[in-house]
């Protein structure tokens, strides 16, 4: 990229006008699959952000060395390590949260995003501005999941990182919790209204 | 330079690549075994612990294991006790593909200082997307539940991942396994149905979950049927088991024709055997009791007749 695009650019765009989630659509899928509760989601987010973070600047440190017919395999190799890595300090020093992640090992290795911004980005720039791009990618992605996670929780269990939030009175007045937002189809219209939303504010991103 | 479009370039890179990587994991897996097992033994010790709804802290487990738990042992599908093998280093899971005869069975025997004796026996099985696991304790009749907990791996969070809250575990206590001389391990029914014999204790499975819900079912048929001989041995001697219902009957061995009275209730009557007012009985043996009576009061009029 010829423009020069300063380093606070790079970190606080994907927060929003370049959100890997609502503008790029990238990473629907885990999106899909760890939002029916806030605590996952969060959990989650934070594993990308480092995953994403610390992929970028080794594939950044390496890009000149890397061939470039294998170069999709190096990436995979790096973010797979680095997940198994991340797996296993967290079983040795955070077992409960290891608990939680453990299932969405293999979604972090498959997220698009990663992909996407070793190859975008991290390929072509320097170990520090590949840094702040993993943090902000890695940010807008779980500012995104967080947002979900919370109304699928609080509107289809009633609760928010497992405690009761919906007081007893209203289940005894006839409330009652919306099945449908635990199930996946719901994350992909949670996700649709938040686009919807989020582009009547930025009128730019509108297509004609 | 080095040309990097070559093939030698490539295939050099990857081996390079492959054997760093290889390195890098088996030190970290090398380096952090001995901390990752001592976590997997805690928490399996705070998992059994649960059973009996001792909730215990990371740090506290290792002490109030040893503190309830008073012996551990091993059993066979007989009842009897096998001491081959160390009870906490069984693998349940791969026991629970064995047929039924060939299992190590164990039992965590838990003293309460409020409750008393529990036997906390394991479970393993498989939910929707992976293994399901759980402990469950038993009061020291050996057929009422005393608690229940259970983990999965991957099953949905908000459907089947429910599995693991009190609504659910809740249902528990206080269910029983045996029915008279029937061993019905607990079935998990859809929400607001009923199993399709009447006398099985069951609970609600989870809406959304029901492939979960189903492996909790199949969970207890396939590991608590192997305890029923060791069940009904450590109960002997203790309280009689509660049955589907205790008939109480009073018989007038005068008047045959109002001979009697049949109470049912659902609720567990405490009782020692061979009291005669409760008869812990199956409809079969109430029937007997009744038959006896009346023959006995068709005795006494016949005696009566000829006295006279």
């Amino acid at each position: 990229m010829a423009d020069k695009i300063s380093n606070k650019q790079i970190f606080f765009n994907p927060f929003s006008k370049d959100n890997p989630v609502v503008v790029q659509v990238l990473g629907i899928c885990s999106c899909l699959a760890v939002t029916a509760k806030l605590e996952p989601a969060l959990v989650m987010g934070i594993s990308v952000i480092a995953v994403l973070a610390f992929s970028n600047v080794i594939i950044s440190l390496i890009r000149n060395t890397i061939p470039t017919n294998i170069r999709i395999i190096v990436q995979l190799v790096v973010v797979a390590a680095l997940v198994i890595v991340v797996n296993q300090l967290l079983l040795a020093y955070a077992y409960d949260v290891s608990k939680q992640l453990s299932v969405f090992i293999g979604l972090i290795i498959t997220n698009c995003i990663l992909m996407g911004r070793l190859e975008a980005f991290a390929m072509g720039n320097k170990p520090w501005p590949s840094f702040l791009d993993g943090i902000g990618n890695g940010i807008g992605y779980a500012i995104i999941l967080v947002i979900v996670g919370f109304f699928r929780e609080l509107l289809g269990s009633g609760t928010l990182m497992g405690f009761q939030v919906i007081p007893q009175c209203f289940y005894e007045a006839g409330y009652v919790n919306n099945g449908l937002m635990i199930l996946p189809p719901m994350a992909l219209i949670v996700v649709a209204c938040i686009i919807w939303a989020h582009r009547s504010w930025n009128k730019d991103l509108q297509e004609k | 330079m080095i040309n990097k479009q070559s093939n030698v370039y490539t295939i050099a890179y990857i081996t390079i690549m492959v054997i760093v990587v290889g390195a890098v994991l088996a030190f970290t897996s090398m380096a952090l075994k001995e901390r990752q097992e001592e976590n997997a033994q805690a928490d399996k010790k705070s998992q059994i612990l649960q059973a009996v709804h001792i909730a215990t802290t990371r740090s506290s487990v290792i002490a109030d294991f040893d503190k309830y738990i008073v012996s551990q042992l091993v059993v066979n599908d007989k009842g009897e006790e096998v001491g081959s093998q160390d009870a906490f280093t069984i693998d349940v899971a791969a026991e629970a593909q064995k047929p039924a005869d060939q299992r190590l069975l164990p039992v965590y025997i838990c003293k309460l200082p409020d409750a008393g004796t529990k036997y906390i026996l394991p479970l393993a099985g498989m939910g929707l997307w992976g293994p399901i696991w759980g402990y469950v304790a038993f009061d020291d009749d050996g057929s009422t539940i005393y608690g229940a907990f259970f983990d999965h791996q991957g099953e949905t969070p908000g459907l089947g991942a429910e599995i693991t809250k009190p609504a659910f575990t809740g249902q528990f206590p206080g269910r029983q396994v045996f029915k008279g001389d029937n061993f019905y391990p607990i079935e998990v029914v859809k929400a607001g149905q009923k199993p399709l014999s009447p006398d099985v204790d069951y609970v609600d499975g989870i809406s959304g979950g029901t492939i979960t819900s189903k492996g909790v079912g199949a969970m207890f048929d396939n590991c608590l049927t192997p305890y029923r001989a060791w069940l009904e041995k450590s109960a002997a001697g203790k309280t009689s088991r509660a049955s589907v219902s205790v008939m109480t009957f009073e018989i007038d061995t005068d008047n045959p024709q109002t001979a009697f009275r049949v109470m049912t209730e659902a609720d567990t009557i405490p009782h020692t055997p061979g009291e005669k007012i409760n008869v812990r009985a199956t409809i079969a043996e109430t029937e007997q009791a009744i038959a006896g009576a009346e023959a006995e009061a068709d005795r006494n009029l016949a005696r009566k007749a000829a006295s006279l």
